[in-house]
């Protein structure tokens, strides 16, 4: 089982943690699954806007390989509280896993390459949700000056 | 089969290419450019619908033209308003209904344009023989090789006299397709059509047939 320390810290009204994950077996990689203790949301690390992989929700899966140890951190709204971040799973990592993570899907191609919706600025504020063109194309007689 | 039509710079005629090669190829043409949109609009559900799952993508394909198409809303609500990485299940929920799909790409290396070559098996690359479309069609086809979508062939657009075809092909590595600049052509994209529902045996309908050959052997 590989062990897991962490540090703590506030910071106007956020709370980052950081833990170190250190393997103990010599070879072969070890897959843990991370899980917050905060009674809060976890504000993952994003690339380009999307979480980075591993994230889902509070818990965070990832491989250490044998004696070496992988670093994660997490910021959330919640208090301290401790340990802020538990090792709740691990196991021998399987080829099966490896090829998985290899696989590209789309969040990884969003992560990469940057989200390409318009930025919330270049968007009309004064337009309600409600005008969005709908299926049945209902917003071209809605009055918005269009 | 789900083809992309991609080429990196704005301008070089992906969206002419797709038209026209979806216009061969009996095939939906799914207009994924969510910024700007350049294939023609219908009326009814449109692609940004259909990422902000308010409308059905296979409910999308307005079948009213020559042309199968799921047409891309114009506004910046709709883009803001629409998930990018739903496309892939949109266009494989198309591919389901109607067997073949062409996408449109937009220009550039964003995700938008990364995503359609992500669901694709297979791209064109298209570009112009000049300067600035040549070094955006090799940083296009770094990504479709990245993103795993076989490039069947580079399509050499606007082609006038003598195209270099011999020296793309050397750099690209890929069999060359030209596309002659063609007054034709341009009629027919103004007002939404293929080339063939214009000129039908000019040399230009006969180049997108032969790209048609290329990608449906027998």
């Amino acid at each position: 089982m590989p062990t897991i320390s962490w540090t703590q810290r506030r910071e106007n009204g956020v709370t980052l943690v950081e833990a170190v994950i250190q393997s103990t077996t010599p070879t072969g990689p070890t897959a843990v699954t991370l899980e917050s203790r905060l009674s809060g949301p976890v504000w993952p690390p994003r690339s380009e806007g999307v979480p980075v992989a591993g994230w889902d929700g509070t818990r965070y899966e990832t491989t250490v390989e044998g004696e070496s140890r992988v670093a994660v951190g997490f910021a959330s709204p919640a208090e301290p509280s401790e340990p802020p971040i538990e090792l709740v799973e691990s196991a021998p990592a399987t080829g099966m896993e490896d090829e998985e993570s290899t696989d590209t899907d789309a969040a990884d191609v969003l992560r990469a390459l940057g989200d390409p919706t318009p930025p919330r600025g270049a968007v009309p504020a004064s337009l309600p949700e409600e005008s969005l063109p709908t299926a049945t194309g209902e917003a071209e007689n809605t009055d918005d000056g269009r | 089969m789900i083809l992309a039509v991609t080429g990196g710079k704005g301008g070089v005629g992906k969206s002419t290419v797709a038209l026209n090669v979806a216009a061969e190829l009996d095939a939906v043409v799914v207009d994924a450019d969510l910024g700007m949109a350049d294939l023609p609009e219908r009326r009814g559900p449109d692609l940004h619908d259909v990422l902000a799952e308010r409308a059905d993508p296979v409910e999308a394909v307005d079948e009213s033209g020559v042309v199968d198409i799921l047409p891309c809303g114009r506004t910046l609500v709709g883009a803001k308003a629409a998930e990018p990485t739903a496309l892939v299940g949109a266009v494989e929920a198309v591919e389901r209904q109607y067997g073949r799909v062409v996408v449109d790409c937009p220009a550039g290396m964003s995700a938008d344009a990364g995503l359609p070559l992500l669901v694709a098996n297979r791209c064109l690359l298209v570009t112009r023989a000049d300067e600035f479309a040549l070094p955006d069609a090799i940083r296009a086809r770094a990504l479709a090789r990245v993103l795993d979508a076989g490039i069947e062939r580079l399509v050499l657009n606007m082609a006038g006299e003598s195209p270099p075809v011999e020296r793309v092909r050397s750099v690209f590595d890929t069999p060359v397709v030209t596309v002659p600049r063609s007054d034709a052509i341009s009629r027919a994209q103004r007002s939404g059509r293929p080339v063939t529902a214009v000129e039908a045996d000019g040399r230009a309908s006969a180049q997108f047939e032969r790209l048609a050959a290329v990608l449906l052997p027998d």
